[in-house]
């Protein structure tokens, strides 16, 4: 098993699940390849997106990808969208209408993005809040959050580790000038992998892992 | 009040890459460099072009991200930008300032 598979593994058995990555390591890919993997195993993706952060994932895979099969089964809701009517509110009302729509769905996969941006735009006290509250609403599925979490405070990450009981995190190193991207699983149900570390790149819509750590 | 678009910007995306991570400013200088044959200055001239080579080196979702802490910290520096949402419509916004 590459590391893709073994955290789609890990998710599957162990949510919610987090991915933590840093800016410049091309989390919209992995994204995209762990969705392929689990495709079979959910009726579909319901997509909680604040901030249009699908539409960054949608606009990076199309262009990539052209335009793969695993976008159509996502059902999204978008929140604080620049579209007119997207939901807009106070935390109450944003899990509010999330819990309506959350009820009409059976085996779904719900995928959490945009919150790093919600954090940026509120802060990450207000983040605090919601999280938790957004991970209580959906624990009866599968759920897996992504988010960029070099923007918080040790504090903030604690609570968002605290919820989450699969952890990959993808991070960036420089080195001689080049970018190397990696990936390490930090909580898994198999401890033989927790904490390695595989550096990764990217090759014709692949992602080629190299050494480990 | 004056305010200088370049000195604004380039001390903004020096405090947004610093939260955003330490090593990103070189990488982000050495891209466009490499790229583009000019370093961060570039987002005065053509914010656009920025964008879209930030683009090719994080990807969608990071740029995005990017962007918005960028807007924050223009926020915090020139206290301008409220309800503004991409670098373009603040820069515009800076512009105009300046030109007052």
């Amino acid at each position: 098993m590459n590391p893709i598979e073994i955290f789609a593994k890990s998710c599957h058995e162990l949510s919610p699940s987090l991915i933590e990555y840093e800016v410049g390591s091309e989390v919209e890919f992995f994204l995209f390849k762990f969705l392929n993997i689990v495709n079979k195993l959910y009726t579909s993706f319901f997509v909680i997106s604040f901030f249009d952060a699908f539409k960054a994932f949608s606009k990076y895979t199309t262009r990539v990808f052209g335009k793969p099969n695993v976008l159509d089964k996502c059902q999204t809701i978008p929140i604080f969208s620049k579209e007119s009517d997207s939901l807009r509110g106070s935390i109450p009302i944003v899990l509010a209408e999330i819990k309506k729509n959350f009820e009409k769905l059976s085996n779904s996969l719900v995928i959490v993005l945009g919150l790093d941006f919600y954090s940026v735009i509120f802060g990450e006290e207000e983040l605090t809040k919601l999280y938790p509250r957004l991970i209580n609403l959906t624990y009866t599925s599968n759920t897996l959050i992504v988010l960029n979490t070099k923007l918080l405070s040790n504090r903030a990450i604690q609570i968002v580790d605290g919820f989450s009981a699969t952890i990959a995190k993808l991070g960036v190193e420089e080195k001689e000038g080049k970018l190397m991207r990696y990936l390490v699983l930090l909580r898994t149900p198999f401890p033989e992998y927790n904490l390695r570390k595989w550096y990764f790149s990217i090759e014709r819509g692949e992602i080629l892992f190299h050494n480990s750590e | 009040m004056k305010k200088n678009c370049k000195d604004i910007l380039l001390k903004a995306i020096k405090s947004a890459s610093k939260k955003a991570g330490p090593i990103l400013e070189d990488i982000l200088d050495l891209h466009l460099k490499r790229t583009l044959g000019t370093g961060i200055e570039i987002v005065c001239d053509n914010p656009k072009e920025f964008k879209e080579s930030l683009t090719r080196l994080f990807g969608e979702y990071s740029t995005r991200l990017f962007e918005l802490i960028l807007i924050q910290e223009i926020k915090k520096i020139a206290d301008i930008g409220e309800g503004l949402d991409t670098i373009e419509e603040i820069i515009d916004q800076i512009r105009r300032y300046e030109s007052n």
